[in-house]
């Protein structure tokens, strides 16, 4: 049985901004969910939607199949995180976390045995007794998620809440997240905009742009089968290439003639020949070869800029047609090319994905702000 | 209102319109009273209204820079200059004008003066009395304002009535503290003269409720409107209904803000003339029976400077042992 359900819901300010444009969605019980997108892309309000800390215009919201829309956030049995921590500036670590159970009016054993529980879970035994502007980022982070647990909610809700870190704290974080999540079996709604975030945690995400929900899948589902070309984008990194489809030489192979007559194929079934299409290949796909080498879908150029970054090395490959195109190989395993190198990129039909070309213009569909 | 500047009904020539009033008042004028106070209370209205509907429109055409005069004029010997003149200048044309009055009153130690005013006799029962009622009436006018602004305060600053009607909510609180307060006691005693039944110390306070009520109500907007709406949301998810998200989150944070708030409420309060001259029947707080015997009306005639100046120094001293209690108390967080 779905634990929440989103039909139909619309959420407008003032007359012009459009939030949240008739989205609908269904979040699994004990599903990890996470809604990706960049900034303005109605995600926050969406969740703040479920949460009732905001009315929509139009649509439902049910909650373990019960209409929630008139239900105040205090009774919808929900924990929340917020990106800015909102923890009690005059309240210590311990009060922060107990104040769920004791505004709810528990008794005061009751209280702190949930309170030790929480801070067990969470990893948090010392400096109980410290004001959260005494805190570490870290700490404040897991002050608020036991005080969130504490509450007893079954559906967390979690906006941005690893936005406020240092990258390597949130790249542990999160782990735990998913762990605590997992661990006490609760349905996670998470929103951020960071997709390795999602890719790394998620049971399932949902990719929004201008308050529509472009796709919903697993992470594999998503990186590997895009269905829409700003996924292809947003999630990891695509090489776009520009053509017009030339001819349909059969079931799966389609001719794609690029900027300055370079024939690629691709497998695709929905294009007709004179469609323009972009064709998207992602940089790890790209092999790349010393000289001029007849390959399957050869593009030939000469590398721009060379890029170091750890596990991998970037190169940036201005091909023959002026295109550019990005290449990522793993730093240890194989040999380098320098600037200057004149080299051949190639990449199986298979691999590639082809798009229709977008009506408002590739550089629009792609924008990211 | 410029005490100083008293006639009792004398014309000398030159009346601002507070003094007018009074002397209206005192000449049971009431037509012309009417109509002065009305035109004050118009004008400052329209001129707070514009002030506050313009103002932020308002450039300051300043493009040019001269960058060689400024920096001499931000060097050390011209800086400390300026930092010297201006205590000279606040010493002499504030503070010890302010304090004049009391300094007589040293001479109060030598002479008998002092004995007779510390044990009541004479005149200064009626002193002591006044007193007592000024400084009574300032704490319950405190009080019955942080109970009644509180709400209105919470109102304005989430916006509970919408957003319109808070935003005109929020600049007609001030009504009373721009209308100048000798108008705003004669509006306020034709309003309650119409109820005669009700006793002298209602109107009093009355009086001094809606005098000292915006201090209150901007002090606590400004402060709730600080607060971030993120704890009033988290507050609220975690199961607190909203009477509880206002007792657990925002009175502790706005704390210093209300304690502020009083202290200005308290203060204004027994600084109160204006009004209360307009207002009152029989009963005097002490700025009142000190204009009297400024005045040297009866039964206070008449009054040596000495006495005048003895009770003013009370006050004065009174009132600076308050303010400094309450800085104590407070201890540097948030200003008093």
């Amino acid at each position: 049985m779905p634990e929440v359900r989103v039909v139909d819901i619309t959420k407008k300010f003032g007359k012009k901004i459009v939030a949240v444009d008739n989205v609908s969605l269904q979040v699994k019980d004990k599903e990890y969910f996470s809604l990706l997108g960049p900034s303005g892309c109605g995600k926050t309000t969406l969740l703040r939607l479920i949460a009732g800390l905001v009315k929509p215009d139009q649509g439902e919201i049910y909650i373990e199949n019960e209409l929630v829309n008139d239900v105040p956030p205090e009774d919808r049995g929900i924990g929340f995180v917020f990106q800015t921590f909102a923890l009690f500036p005059h309240m210590n670590a311990w009060d922060n976390v107990t104040y769920g159970p004791r505004v709810k009016a528990l008794e005061k054993e009751k209280s702190e045995r949930i309170g030790r529980e929480v801070l067990e879970m969470v990893k948090l035994y010392e400096r109980l007794d410290a004001f959260p502007n005494e805190l570490s980022g870290g700490m404040m982070q897991r002050v608020a998620l036991a005080r969130a647990l504490a509450a007893g909610a079954k559906l967390l809700l979690l906006d941005e809440p690893l936005g406020q870190l240092d990258a390597k704290v949130r790249k542990e974080l999160r782990y735990e997240l998913r762990r605590m999540v997992k661990e006490l079996g609760l349905t996670a709604i998470h929103v951020t905009h960071d997709q390795a975030e999602a890719m790394a945690i998620s049971d399932r995400i949902a990719v929004m742009k201008k308050g529509r929900i472009l796709q919903v899948g697993t992470p594999e589902e998503l990186y590997m089968r895009p269905q829409h070309i700003f996924v292809a984008h947003f999630i990891g990194e695509s090489n776009f290439l520009e053509g017009y489809v030339t001819s349909v030489e059969s079931e799966e192979t389609t001719q794609v003639e690029l900027r300055g007559g370079i024939l690629v194929r691709t497998t695709d079934k929905t294009k007709r020949k004179g469609d323009k299409v972009v064709i998207a290949v992602r940089p790890e796909v790209l092999a790349i070869e010393k000289g001029r080498r007849r390959n399957t879908n050869t593009l030939f150029g000469e590398v721009e800029r060379v890029h170091y970054e750890g596990t991998n090395v970037r190169y940036e490959v201005r091909l023959e047609n002026e295109d550019m195109a990005v290449v990522v190989r793993p730093a240890l395993r194989e040999e380098w090319f320098n600037v200057g190198e004149k080299v051949t990129l190639s990449f199986p039909p298979e691999k590639s994905l082809v798009f229709a070309y977008p009506e408002r213009g590739l550089g629009e569909e792609l924008a990211v702000e | 209102m410029v005490a100083g500047t008293l006639t009792d009904g004398k014309w000398i020539g030159f009346e601002n319109g507070p003094v007018f009033i009074k002397n209206a008042i005192a000449a049971k004028s009431e037509g012309p009273l009417v109509l002065v106070s009305f035109i004050l209370i118009a004008v400052s209205c329209m001129i707070y209204a514009t002030i506050r509907l313009l103002g932020p429109r308002l450039k300051i055409p300043v493009r040019k820079v001269w960058p060689l005069a400024e920096r001499r004029l931000s060097g050390v010997g011209l800086t400390t200059g300026r930092n010297l003149l201006t205590i000279v200048i606040f010493l002499i044309f504030i503070l010890i004008p302010s304090l004049f009055v009391a300094f007589p009153a040293v001479h109060a130690l030598t002479g008998g003066t002092l004995g007779q005013a510390l044990t009541g006799s004479g005149i200064w029962q009626a002193y002591w009395q006044s007193l007592t009622l000024s400084y009574l009436l300032g704490m319950v006018v405190t009080l019955l304002n942080i109970v009644i602004g509180l709400p209105m305060a919470v109102l304005i600053a989430r916006e509970r009535a919408g957003k319109a009607p808070s935003a005109l909510l929020d600049i007609l609180v001030n009504i009373p503290m721009i209308v100048p307060s000798i108008a705003l006691g004669a509006s306020l005693g034709i309003f309650w003269g119409n109820f005669a039944f009700i006793p002298e110390v209602l109107l009093l306070i009355f009086a001094h409720l809606a005098i000292t009520y915006p201090y209150f109500v901007r002090s606590m907007t400004a402060a709730i409107e600080r607060i971030d709406m993120d704890l009033e949301e988290a507050s609220r998810i975690l199961g607190a209904r909203p009477f509880a998200v206002f007792r657990t989150v925002i009175l502790p944070l706005t704390k210093y803000s209300m304690l502020s708030g009083a202290i200005m409420m308290f203060t204004r309060s027994v600084d109160e003339t204006g009004a209360t001259l307009a207002v009152y029947k029989t009963l005097k707080t002490a700025p009142v029976l000190l204009v009297d015997w400024v005045a040297s009306k009866p039964p206070a005639t008449p009054m040596s400077p000495l006495e005048i100046s003895l009770g003013a120094g009370f006050l004065v001293i009174f009132s600076l042992a308050i303010l400094l209690i309450l800085r104590f108390i407070t201890r540097g967080r948030g200003r008093v």
